[in-house]
């Protein structure tokens, strides 16, 4: 029964279908080695090269607004207080935190506040439990609040990285995504973006995904109407800290 | 074949797509629509000519070294514990995911939405697996599934053809009580459809770029269906079109750029990931992680003249900007892969034998090359595609060889061509009295409004389309004009010039 499945990874399979490729363009195979891609234009890397860090940032959050994402900057110290705010003012039962270090807590004076949100119920996305329970306190949150990495003028994007503190589920099921997002983590492009977790992973960073997150979830399949919050979170807030 | 979505002849298909008052108003509309996002979107960008400059020079370049990209992407994968196959065609492809699912003792299938699982029949072949749930995630191919697996007619927004009220019927039999408001909808289906990703156990993704110096999925999306796709299920399946790779990381970014541009008038869509299998340490994401690479008859394209299709990045485009498409909507069309895309991809995928009318939807006004991300000559495509035809495979078994035959003959001799041109006037006084479409005087001796039945198509084709007018009276035509006019002296001042060159 499983013929198919063993032909998976095999060489056999691999090569007949290459081969024939190379048969049917009429070109040689092995031939990118002397001739890789180099690029005609550097428009991706010249994208807002001429802004001044203010003016990119004034970009970013006039991009991010207009993708229905809500920027709120604040200094680190502030930090505690606005999230005690808004869990009240979002009437928060459910919140989920990333199992970040107490050190990284810190850092955004958050530490404190990690360990008394306010909430009724905190859940941690955390290898003390199994995938569906974290799937499941993910899916039960109504607020998630983690960090992301890079915010990223050009689209008014803040990247998200995977990993065992905050998986994918803690940033796609809960009702709402909050984004801790230092200042200093401010890119002109996608390009920049890119280039920078390119230089991550050549330094050891294991990750199974970037996330690149524009707003809340939205689709306009009903009668090209724009509605807010299909499958993923219905709101999404950029919380930028300014002195970091 | 799956790409196929009617068994009804092309003339049929665009009577019934002429018929549909709310497809065609829900389609010009959309046309409309995207029109200003999309150019309000391409001009914030600047430059883009010189960006579709680079978007062309990256597909160009990954096609002349495709199976060097494709085994590097992988082995990429391989190493890092993924799997990949190669599928020749559709029934390899879905017959090897069939196979997957009924080894990993899948239950709940859930997909994202992907063109190329529509292609290769994926849906089909894994219901058929007794036991098997499965559910569309995205918000518009839940729709079609829900309405007994309807077809759909656009890349971008395959639920076009459809209005509020009809999915507010079809939800209300999943126990929806709300309105028509599309909000409204969303929600319901947000909920619905999150109670089935919390079981799901097999996940099934396309691939909008695959990363070849990674071995990494590139996905956008704007619902976050494919993430949660990502996310819960223990085994993933991608399924890509094999020309859907980019060197790197930083093309595929420009690629999302203009996808989302051109797409959807958006600068990036809301979510774009960069994906693979779970690393050590995470707690979700596919644990098991398997590729399917799929020619199904992209091969063909490759090394002809046809090779530039596979540059599409699937942004739709070109049928939102297209007048045919317009007027018939993707079901006229008869193919998943409907407008100028379609006209080129669908025979090359499906045979000229049942897609040869394709290439023939289309007036060649170039507003999809104009507006393709990745300069695609779709318009040329197409024409090249009226050449094999007519030349290479002779499809057309009409009597036009005869009548064009004929008319040479007639046109060789001095004498039946005067008697036509004599003729040609009283001759057609016959039709163009009592046609509905009489609109004197706009043409001078009136305009043909109909001919008998018994006539051949190729007149019937012209005329039934358009207006003809009426040949004028031998003594008002052209040549009698000429050769009775009297040469009239140029004015001076252009006589002295005209001397003055020749010296």
């Amino acid at each position: 029964m499983s013929s198919l499945l063993e032909k998976a990874n095999s060489k056999e399979n691999r090569e007949a279908f290459l081969n024939h490729l190379e048969k049917a363009s009429g070109r040689k195979r092995h031939q990118l080695k002397d001739n890789p891609f180099k690029p005609l234009n550097q428009l991706p890397d010249e994208l807002l090269a001429d802004k001044d860090p203010d003016e990119l940032f004034d970009i970013a959050v006039k991009n991010s607004e207009s993708v229905n994402a809500e920027v709120v900057v604040k200094k680190s110290s502030d930090l505690a207080d606005y999230l005690h705010q808004y869990a009240q003012d979002k009437k928060v039962k459910n919140l989920i935190l990333p199992s970040v270090s107490a050190d990284e807590w810190s850092k955004f004076k958050l530490d404190q506040w990690a360990g008394n949100t306010g909430v009724e119920n905190v859940a941690t996305w955390s290898s003390d439990y199994g995938r569906m329970t974290n799937e499941k306190n993910a899916n039960d949150a109504d607020l998630a609040v983690g960090f992301g990495d890079y915010l990223v003028a050009s689209t008014g994007t803040v990247t998200v990285t995977n990993s065992a503190a905050q998986g994918r589920g803690f940033v796609y099921l809960p009702t709402r995504l909050l984004l801790i997002v230092p200042k200093s983590g401010l890119v002109r492009s996608t390009r920049q973006a890119v280039e920078k977790y390119d230089e991550r992973f050549a330094g050891g960073l294991s990750t199974s995904a970037i996330n690149f997150i524009s707003g809340p979830s939205n689709s306009g399949d009903i009668e090209m109407e724009l509605v807010v919050g299909v499958h993923g979170p219905v709101e999404c807030t950029y919380l930028v800290v300014e002195d970091l | 074949m799956s790409i196929s979505t009617s068994d009804k002849p092309y003339k049929e298909r665009i009577i019934d797509a002429e018929s549909d008052k709310f497809m065609r108003a829900a389609v010009a509309k959309a046309q409309d629509a995207q029109f200003i996002k999309r150019t309000a979107s391409r001009r914030e960008l600047g430059n883009w000519n010189e960006w579709r400059d680079l978007a062309e020079q990256i597909r160009q370049h990954v096609l002349k070294y495709l199976p060097d990209y494709l085994e590097e992407f992988a082995d990429n994968v391989e190493q890092q514990g993924g799997h990949v196959f190669f599928a020749k065609d559709e029934n390899e492809a879905h017959n090897f995911i069939k196979e997957l699912a009924i080894a990993k003792k899948a239950k709940n299938i859930v997909k994202s939405k992907s063109m190329v699982t529509t292609e290769i029949n994926l849906d089909k072949t894994l219901k058929s697996i007794p036991g098997v749930n499965l559910l569309e995630s995205d918000l518009a191919e839940f729709i079609l599934q829900e309405d007994n697996w309807d077809e759909p007619t656009h890349i971008v927004f395959p639920t076009l053809h459809k209005n509020r009220d009809q999915i507010q019927e079809e939800f209300q039999k999943l126990g929806y009580d709300g309105d028509n408001d599309p909000q409204h909808e969303a929600r319901f289906v947000r909920g619905y459809l999150r109670r089935f990703f919390m079981k799901a156990d097999f996940g099934i993704t396309g691939c909008n770029f695959a990363i070849a110096n990674n071995g990494m999925i590139n996905l956008d999306t704007n619902e976050g269906n494919a993430d949660i796709t990502m996310a819960i299920p223990k085994t993933q399946v991608v399924v890509m079109g094999m020309e859907r790779i980019v060197p790197s990381m930083k093309e595929a970014e420009v690629l999302d750029n203009m996808l989302a541009r051109s797409a959807v008038g958006q600068k990036l869509t809301t979510y774009c990931t960069f994906t693979g299998k779970k690393k050590d340490g995470e707690l979700d994401g596919p644990d098991d992680f398997w590729v399917v690479i799929v020619d199904d008859g992209r091969s063909k394209a490759l090394g002809t003249e046809f090779e530039p299709i596979l540059q599409c990045i699937r942004c739709g485009a070109c049928m939102n900007v297209c007048p045919v498409y317009r007027q018939v909507g993707g079901k006229g069309y008869g193919s998943i892969y409907p407008g100028p895309l379609g006209e080129v991809l669908s025979p090359i995928l499906g045979g000229y034998e049942h897609f040869k009318d394709l290439p023939y939807a289309c007036s060649l006004c170039a507003a999809c090359t104009e507006t393709c991300p990745v300069k695609i000559p779709l318009q040329h495509l197409i024409r090249e595609h009226r050449i094999v035809e007519m030349d290479d495979k002779h499809l057309d078994h009409s009597m036009t060889n005869l009548i064009l035959k004929m008319v040479g003959v007639g046109t060789d001799s001095p004498f039946l061509f005067g008697s036509a041109m004599k003729m040609a006037h009283p001759g057609t006084k016959l039709f163009n009295e009592g046609g509905p479409n009489s609109v004197e005087p706009m043409y001078d001796g009136g305009k043909i409004d109909y001919v008998p039945k018994a006539v051949p198509k190729l007149i019937h084709g012209w005329i039934d389309t358009r207006d003809v007018p009426r040949p004028v009276k031998a003594k008002e035509n052209f040549r009698h004009w000429y050769k009775h006019h009297q040469p009239v002296d140029a004015a001076p001042a252009v006589k002295k010039e005209e001397g003055q060159a020749d010296e």
